[in-house]
């Protein structure tokens, strides 16, 4: 079957298999900056967002895509790069894999909650594991990036 | 998962044809069927249906079947007819991103029995709507009493007032045991889930409770230990039975309280 999807801005047509997952869909069509980790939806480095709103592209079938908005790290790289500032200061950030779905999941709780409580951001991202830094570093960093960005 | 044909019902007719039909498989939210090793010859994608909906009617409130597990947590509809009890549910679920994708129908299709949302919706006394077939009972549905292919549309709500409790390894695991009270229609309510099996009613506990709004505190406690009797438990994985046993009532006592507060 055929879907047509904007990708980053870019509308794109694409020839999948009606199972096929969203996530080996980007891949296959080039956007290895989509991970793929656990591939049940539980370690959050798969995230993309979809209309805006971050999903675990192992957990969603690429046929619902269809007419719809994915937004993989690179279509937000400015913003992204931004954050990863914080993350390097922090030392929050070592190997680096769940960096892209980390990222994507803060610039979405940026968007949605103007003033969260540090309760607020770990709930926000408890779907996005991290198995090098712990957390504290990246509290600290996603505390400081959005002090930063209401300033 | 592989699939061969799948389709995009415009209307709910439509569906329920290929379902009864073609004996078709619905994807919900669609996450948990992914992970089946299951040939699907035809799966029908409900998301076109206009069914991703919160809303009033009259004094009910209708959760439409495709609405997001992330609707219920951040539904401002809900929050005001029940405070954060659905919140307080569905918070706990994998992380944002999978919430974004699970859908309520889903949910309560699969019987799933290390479901929050479930136990609460149980303990709510509320009912499925399912296309063709009408309002089904939840503790009825729970308990597989509708065989053959069903379609829900949405979920009714009364009001009421309740509670939930869990206890998890992690905070973002399936639960060891979890359990919500309610008072729903001047009665008490109180569910109790991830036995692991689907969530059951303790019905002798809620009887117990009667129609008293603040039961004392004796009261409460006795109901909590009918409650972990009544109700049977299974080991698995992440606990033995014995140990949901004895969690039972702890959680049983302090859903009640959290009501009573």
């Amino acid at each position: 079957m055929n879907i047509t999807v904007s990708i980053n801005g870019m509308e794109r047509s694409l020839d999948i298999l009606p199972g096929d997952l969203l996530v080996d869909v980007l891949r296959a069509a080039g956007f290895t900056e989509v991970k793929k980790g656990c591939d049940t939806g539980s370690c959050g480095v798969c995230t993309v967002l979809l209309d805006g709103v971050p999903i675990p592209s192992c957990s969603f079938f690429a046929a619902r895509a269809d007419g719809r908005e994915v937004t993989t790290v690179k279509g937000v790289e400015k913003e992204a790069a931004e954050f990863a500032n914080f993350l390097v200061a922090e030392g929050a950030d070592q190997c680096g894999f769940c960096a892209p779905g980390f990222a994507l999941t803060v610039l979405a709780m940026k968007k949605e909650l103007r003033t969260p409580t540090d309760d607020q951001i770990s709930h926000y991202l408890a779907g996005n594991l991290c198995r090098c830094s712990g957390y504290e570093g990246q509290m600290r960093a996603v505390r400081k990036y959005l002090e930063a960005s209401h300033a | 998962m592989e699939i061969t044909n799948l389709v995009r019902p415009r209307t709910i007719d439509e569906a329920y044809r290929y379902l009864t039909e073609k004996n078709a498989t619905l994807i919900g939210g669609g996450a948990w069927l992914r992970m089946s090793p299951r040939k699907i010859d035809t799966a029908v994608d409900l998301s076109s249906l206009a069914l991703r909906y919160i809303r009033n009617d009259g004094d009910r409130i209708e959760v439409g079947a495709m609405a997001t597990v992330r609707d219920v947590e951040t539904s401002s509809l809900l929050e005001g007819a029940f405070g954060p009890l659905f919140r307080n549910a569905v918070g706990h679920i994998v992380g944002v991103q999978m919430r974004n994708v699970l859908s309520v129908g889903g949910t309560v299709a699969g019987r799933y029995g290390f479901s929050d949302l479930n136990t609460v919706l149980l303990a709510l006394n509320a009912h499925v709507c399912l296309y063709k077939a009408g309002k089904v009972d939840f503790a009825d549905f729970l308990s597989g009493g509708n065989r053959g292919p069903f379609l829900i549309e949405k979920i009714v709500l009364d009001a009421g007032r309740g509670a939930f409790q869990s206890i998890r390894n992690t905070r973002q695991d399936l639960p060891i045991l979890n359990a919500a009270a309610a008072i729903s229609g001047g009665s008490w309510r109180i569910a109790v889930g991830a036995r692991p099996g689907p969530s059951r009613l303790a019905a002798n506990a809620a009887e117990v409770l009667g129609t008293a709004a603040r039961p004392e505190a004796a009261v409460i406690e006795k109901a909590a230990a009918i409650a972990a009797g009544e109700i049977s438990f299974r080991g698995d994985i992440r606990a033995t039975a014995d140990y949901r046993q004895s969690v039972c009532a702890t959680l049983v006592r302090r859903a009640i309280t959290e009501v009573v507060a």
